[in-house]
This record gives structure tokens, C-alpha cells and sequence, in this order.
């Protein structure tokens, strides 16, 4: 009888512990009473701290080595194809408003313009595939 | 770089953003750890693992944007280190779906039956309760561990699992019950209250 007592106490702590709200106030209080009087399950509460103690100091696995340094070169990698796309989108968009300014103004300026956004686009360029291959080299 | 490693997440996510890459660099450096345990728990392999956490911070980035500051980052790069561990798991031959993923329950080790000096009580204690971890059905392992190694809260769970709390809860109060029943069947000798 008091086997199933017990029984039923660890139970309603266990309901107890993962949440609060699911016993009334008598349902606890009657549960701390048990506890208070009943040496087998003061024992058992002891090897369930135990437990959550060793549970929470178990030892983690190191982080393999260079593993964070890898996951940094691929964000990089990922971050300068982006830049990419979007400088190259720049570039074009430099494009445009050339062709459009050489409809305003026509050929004369026009020139000047299109050697200036050619010196840009060429410039990205280079830079971009400098920053690549240091890229690949260093992955 | 000394300054940011004291920032808040939501602060360095909030730079990253603004164009300040170095700031997701202190992230990644900030949870590479408990990602790969994370991933770790689930594959069970070093190199999967890896591959998992590197995986899951390129993810990671490259949603950033949709992000919302205000919301915990830990439990949402959790979750997609669960997801992606998951792929891995789905995509090798042994298993075919997610739930014989979860139903499987993993044989027992054999245990050693030497006895031990007092002093490394504790330390057997914990390749005892990684036995029973081990044992556990992969589902009612994750869950205990984040709750009680990574002390995570209910509703921090809730989102990596993608699983309402109630449920969280009730896979945790099976978890601790199976926990308690695994180490019961342990042989005398190998427990702590020799």
C-alpha cells in the first residue's frame, strides 16, 4: 500500500516538476508531506538530483579543429558571391543611366561617359576576381 | 573584436545586418560548440556533425535578414542544426523516414562489470547516464538534453522542435521516466550507491 503510495507521489512530482500548474495546492502539499516522512523517496528524489546534476556537467565534445575556421571561409565565400551580384548589378545600373545620359545629351558627352562606367565595370572586375582568388587560396 | 564578444546577440545580429561581418564571426565563435553537440547528439558521427554545423550557420546567414530582432537567435539556430541533422539522418540509407528516426531506440552498449575506486564515482556516473542517454529513443534524448544540459526553457524547445509546449512537455516527462527506469535496470555494481 504504501509501495503504491510512493508510486503515485513520484509520479505527481514528476508531473509536478516538468510543470508546476499540473497539481492542485493539496495535490502538493500532500505530495511535500510524503516526501517530509517517507525515507525511501527522499532517496529517490537524491538520485534524481543527482541525475540533473551529472546531466548538466556531462562533458562536451571539443569542436573539431579549424571547424570554426571553415564555417567563417564559407560565410565569406557566400557573403563575396553576393557582393558580386550586386556590384556587377551596380555596374549595369551605371550602364543604364550612361546610355540614358547619351540620349539627353548626345554623343559628345556621351564619349566621356562611356569611358568613365567602362573604367568602373573594369575596376569591379579586377577586384572581384582578386578577392576570389585570395578567397580560394585561403580555403 | 574584444568589444563585440560582450554584445548581445540581437546586437551583433543587428550589425551584421548593417554590413559589419566580423559581428556574425563572434556569433559562429559564440555557438560552434553547442551546435556540433547539438548536431552531434542526432548523427552521431564527427564528420557529419561538422558538416551539420557548418551547414546550419551558412543557413543561418543567409536567412538572417528574415530574422526579427526581439526573437531568441539560440533556439532558432538550434532549430535549424536539428532540421539539418535530421536531413542527414533522412538521407542515408538506414533510415526512411522521420519516424523511424524517432521510434528507433539504439541496443545498449555492453556495460563493464569492473569495479571501480570511490573516487571515480562520478565520472562513471556519467558514462553510465550516456549509456542510458544512448538507450533513450533519439526523440525523449534531444529534449532531456536540451532541457537539462543546455538548460533550455519549455518554450525554447517548443521552437527548435517545432512542437507545441504541451507536447514538449509530455515528451519530457516520458524522457525523465525513461531515464529513472533505464538506470533501475542497471546492474547493482555499476551504480553509484555501492
Amino acid at each position: 500500500m504504501a509501495k503504491d503510495l510512493c508510486s503515485v507521489m513520484r509520479t505527481n512530482f514528476d508531473r509536478y516538476d516538468v510543470d508546476s500548474k499540473e497539481l492542485t495546492q493539496e495535490e502538493t502539499a500532500g505530495m511535500q508531506k510524503h516526501f517530509e516522512s517517507c525515507a525511501p523517496c527522499q532517496s529517490w528524489l537524491a538520485k534524481w538530483e543527482m541525475l540533473r546534476v551529472c546531466t548538466k556537467q556531462m562533458e562536451e565534445l571539443p569542436v573539431p579543429a579549424g571547424l570554426t575556421d571553415r564555417i567563417i571561409a564559407s560565410i565569406e565565400k557566400e557573403r563575396s558571391s553576393v557582393s558580386i551580384v550586386r556590384e556587377f548589378a551596380f555596374a549595369f545600373g551605371c550602364f543604364a543611366i550612361f546610355i540614358a545620359l547619351t540620349m539627353v545629351f548626345g554623343q559628345g558627352t556621351g564619349q566621356e561617359l562611356l569611358t568613365w562606367c567602362s573604367c568602373f565595370v573594369l575596376l569591379i572586375s579586377a577586384q572581384r576576381l582578386c578577392s576570389s582568388l585570395q578567397l580560394g587560396e585561403a580555403t | 573584436m574584444q568589444t563585440l564578444q560582450t554584445y548581445t546577440d540581437d546586437k551583433l545580429i543587428e550589425l551584421t545586418l548593417a554590413g559589419e561581418q566580423r559581428c556574425y564571426e563572434v556569433l559562429v565563435r559564440r555557438y560552434t560548440r553547442l551546435v556540433f553537440n547539438i548536431a552531434f547528439q542526432i548523427v552521431k558521427e564527427e564528420g557529419a556533425a561538422a558538416d551539420v554545423t557548418q551547414e546550419t550557420f551558412l543557413k543561418a546567414y543567409k536567412a538572417l535578414a528574415r530574422f526579427r530582432i526581439g526573437q531568441k537567435f539560440k533556439p532558432w539556430l538550434l532549430r535549424i542544426a536539428t532540421n539539418s541533422a535530421l536531413n542527414v539522418i533522412r538521407a542515408s540509407s538506414q533510415h526512411t523516414s522521420l519516424d523511424d528516426l524517432l521510434i528507433e531506440s539504439p541496443a545498449d552498449e555492453p556495460r563493464s562489470k569492473e569495479d571501480i575506486e570511490s573516487e571515480v564515482e562520478s565520472k562513471m556516473l556519467q558514462e553510465e547516464l550516456s549509456r542510458v542517454l544512448a538507450s533513450l529513443k533519439p526523440i525523449h534524448r534531444h529534449i532531456f538534453l536540451l532541457r537539462y544540459q543546455y538548460d533550455l526553457s519549455y518554450e525554447e524547445i517548443s521552437e527548435v522542435m517545432n512542437e507545441p509546449v504541451s507536447t514538449i512537455k509530455s515528451l519530457l516527462f516520458r524522457a525523465r521516466t525513461a531515464v529513472r527506469e533505464r538506470f533501475k535496470e542497471m546492474p547493482e555494481a555499476s551504480k553509484t550507491e555501492r
